[in-house]
């Protein structure tokens, strides 16, 4: 016993170096799950920010991209407004060497499917009576 | 002092052999002692420090947060898109783009002569004329405006120092000069100022939007950081009444009508007869929506609706309207009218020298006898004469949905002068604008139901929520029976022995009026030398009217007469609007009109 008890003294002198090795070897999982966390944890933020940040880099070009789609898109609105508008269609029709008609004629189809024509048909003359002033006139005449 | 210490252990044995040694040693070498001082010490720093942190973060804390948010946080305006104009087809004939300026900071300029040659190409000006505005004094100054963002890219592209671009938005004006005087036009500052750009100008505006975002290093948005965003609203799109086409056919219809030796001015519109809206509107020469300074600012109005003229012997029909509805005559009551009479203290003539004919009324009306229409004012009376002529809607504005709209002048019957109770029954001495004297006209061809004209059809919200312009009150003018008989007789005017067999169009029955009335000079305020204004009012088809025109040629130097001049254009409108919209002619037989007793 005396040698026995001799043992937890000299143990309790050599207690700190002891226990902590022994409780390290016993926490070793422990440690090595917090650091693993942690180590994921740290990975995943960076990969997330990274992502993030990727992602507005794409977010900011696609807008760029819509931007000049839509300018695009207004651009040629505009084009087919322009060429839509009355002056812009008289004029590319005096370039085709149309003219414009006179008065109609009209086919009137009664319910009983016999059909009438109503009006004067009138071939186009050459010299319209106002057709053929280019889009400004009004303002030549000022 | 500390080599002392250290080496103190060994020598304890000796202690007593160096007192005054162990004296300065002790002194010197007292731990506890030093560790307090130590321990004050760095307490004293850590309170510093921590007194400094907690005056940094806790007290002046939100200021310095609120200081790197500033430079972080950007504030993006997001203007908001002006809404369009619309034809009654949906056609834009005014909408907005998005435009960009150039602006340029004289400061940061270093190389005025190399930036004003890189962007002079660009910008499609001289380099010499960019030289003053890169060298003006000041931090700040437009290059170019309402630029196509392209232009503005490739003008960045140069990354010139001191050159910027902004955002804004350009009007557009896709048919240019049709339909301009109704549309108006817009400032600047995206304001409109003539038109219903003015008129409609708080429907048309929306309502500008912002966006906060925090900035990283590169200008990018950091993403999960504050951000807020409120979206621009659009204005509100106005849908008008006009008909595009039809517009265009009328502003060069009255272009041509303007080549007419000595005429100074035509104006023209078309109504439609069931609704009273306007389908065309314009007086000559009109203007160029997208550039409105390149004309004197009087031509900028709408002469339509803000001009009056006197109509002349168009005025007569409301004469005969009141003379029929009172029972007077009927159209084949017949007077015996000479070539002149006096009245007050003036003499009132035919324009063509005759003997007394037996006219019926009829013939009064499709001759245009100023005599007989002055004879059957006399059995009206001044008073009634004035009741209808305010019933056809004349000295009171029709309230279009237009700015500067005249009332026309109509004096009170009470002070009319002697010669003005004999000219007004003929169209001298009263004064309406071209729109009143359509609308005039819309009531006899409406079946005597007058629908003040309209122009806006309807606002359509951002959201496309139709709001539909509330109807005007349709009135009664005259019944119905006197709108017949009337229709009956101005259909007279347009055949064998009337005043306007220029008006008639192959296959259709036309019935309208004439005028050619004497204009002031506004040099003697007298009709001396004064010139002409020959004038048309007409609907067609007579017997089933679809669409009234209005025409007013003014020749301070010229005198063609309407059945000359004004008719002409009447019928290049009339045939447009009737062939375009499909209105076949309705094909019932024109009626056989006795003018005077001579006829069968």
């Amino acid at each position: 016993m005396a040698g026995r008890s001799a043992e937890p003294v000299r143990a309790s002198v050599r207690h700190p170096a002891a226990m902590s090795g022994q409780a390290a070897a016993r926490r070793a999982p422990f440690v090595a799950v917090v650091l693993l966390i942690i180590g994921c944890g740290l990975v995943a933020l960076l990969v997330l920010n990274t992502a993030i940040a990727a992602d507005s880099f794409a977010e900011r070009s696609l807008s760029q991209q819509i931007e000049q789609l839509q300018l695009r898109e207004q651009q040629l609105r505009q084009e087919v407004s322009a060429a839509h508008a009355p002056a812009a269609l008289a004029q590319a029709a005096a370039e085709q060497g149309m003219i414009p008609s006179g008065t109609s004629a009209f086919l009137v189809i009664a319910p009983d499917g016999t059909t009438q024509v109503v009006g004067k048909a009138k071939p186009a003359s050459r010299q319209p009576p106002a057709g053929a002033n280019p889009p400004a006139a009004p303002g030549g005449n000022g | 002092m500390s080599a002392t210490g250290l080496s103190s252990p060994p020598h304890r044995t000796g202690r007593s052999a160096r007192p005054r040694r162990r004296t300065r040693r002790l002194r010197l070498s007292d731990p506890h002692r030093r560790v307090h001082v130590g321990l004050a010490v760095v307490l004293a720093i850590l309170t510093i420090i921590s007194g400094r942190l907690v005056q940094l973060q806790g007290l002046d804390g939100m200021k310095y947060a609120a200081a790197a948010e500033e430079l972080r946080l950007t504030t993006l305006d997001l203007p908001a898109a002006r809404g369009q104009i619309l034809d009654r087809d949906g056609n834009p004939l005014a909408y907005s783009v998005e435009a960009r300026a150039i602006f340029a900071d004289p400061a940061m300029i270093t190389a005025p002569g190399r930036t004003a040659l890189a962007l002079a190409p660009l910008l499609d000006v001289n380099a010499d004329a960019l030289m003053p505005l890169l060298t003006k004094e000041g931090r700040f100054v437009y290059l170019d405006r309402g630029l196509n963002p392209s232009v503005a890219q490739a003008i960045m592209a140069l990354e010139l120092p001191g050159i910027g671009e902004l955002v804004e938005q350009r009007r557009e004006y896709p048919a240019q000069w049709t339909a301009a005087q109704v549309i108006g036009f817009v400032g600047r500052d995206d304001t409109g100022l003539a038109g219903i750009e003015d008129q409609f100008n708080d429907v048309l505006t929306g309502t500008p939007g912002q966006l906060v975002y925090e900035q990283g290093r590169f200008g990018l948005p950091i993403p999960a950081a504050t951000h807020s965003l409120q979206a621009a609203v659009p204005g509100s799109d106005v849908q008008l009444t006009l008909d595009q086409d039809l517009q265009f056919t009328l502003e060069k219809a009255i272009a041509v009508a303007n080549d007419n030796p000595g005429v100074s001015t035509v104006q023209a519109v078309v109504l439609d007869v069931a609704t009273g809206q306007v389908l065309a509107m314009a007086g000559s020469p009109g203007y160029d929506a997208s550039d409105p300074g390149s004309v004197s600012g009087d031509q900028l109005g709408n002469p339509v609706v803000s001009h009056v003229i006197e109509p002349g012997s168009v005025n007569k029909m409301v004469t005969i309207a009141g003379a029929l509805e009172e029972g007077l005559i009927t159209p084949d009551t017949v007077m015996n009218v000479p070539d002149h009479l006096a009245v007050s203290d003036i003499v009132i003539s035919d324009a063509w020298g005759h003997d007394p004919i037996d006219f019926t009324a009829t013939g009064i009306i499709g001759k245009s006898s100023n005599v007989g229409t002055v004879m059957l004012a006399q059995r009206l009376g001044d008073a009634r004469l004035e009741e209808y002529l305010r019933r056809f809607g004349l000295g009171t504005a029709t309230g279009i949905e237009l700015p500067a709209e005249s009332d026309g002048i109509l004096v009170p019957h009470t002070e009319w002068s002697g010669s003005q109770a004999g000219t007004i029954p003929f169209g001298q001495g009263i004064s309406m604008t071209v729109l009143q004297m359509a609308s005039m006209y819309q009531a006899v061809a409406n079946d005597g139901v007058l629908v003040p004209p309209r122009i806006v059809d309807r606002v359509i919200g951002p959201d496309g929520t139709v709001r539909d312009q509330p109807a005007p009150e349709p009135r009664r003018a005259i019944e119905s029976d006197t709108a017949a008989d009337l229709r009956y007789m101005l259909e007279s005017v347009t055949n064998e022995g009337g005043t306007a067999p220029l008006a008639r169009i192959d296959g259709y029955r036309v019935a309208g009026k004439t005028g050619t009335a004497q204009r002031p000079n506004p040099e003697c305020r007298c009709y001396a030398g004064g010139g002409y204004w020959a004038t048309f009012a007409g609907f067609a088809p007579a017997d089933d009217p679809r669409y009234v025109i209005a025409i007013s040629i003014e020749q301070p130097d010229g005198s063609g007469h309407g059945g000359t001049i004004a008719a002409p254009v009447f019928t290049s409108i009339m045939s447009f609007a009737l062939g375009d919209n499909g209105v076949a002619p309705t094909g019932t037989p024109t009626p056989e009109f006795r003018l005077t007793t001579d006829d069968a």
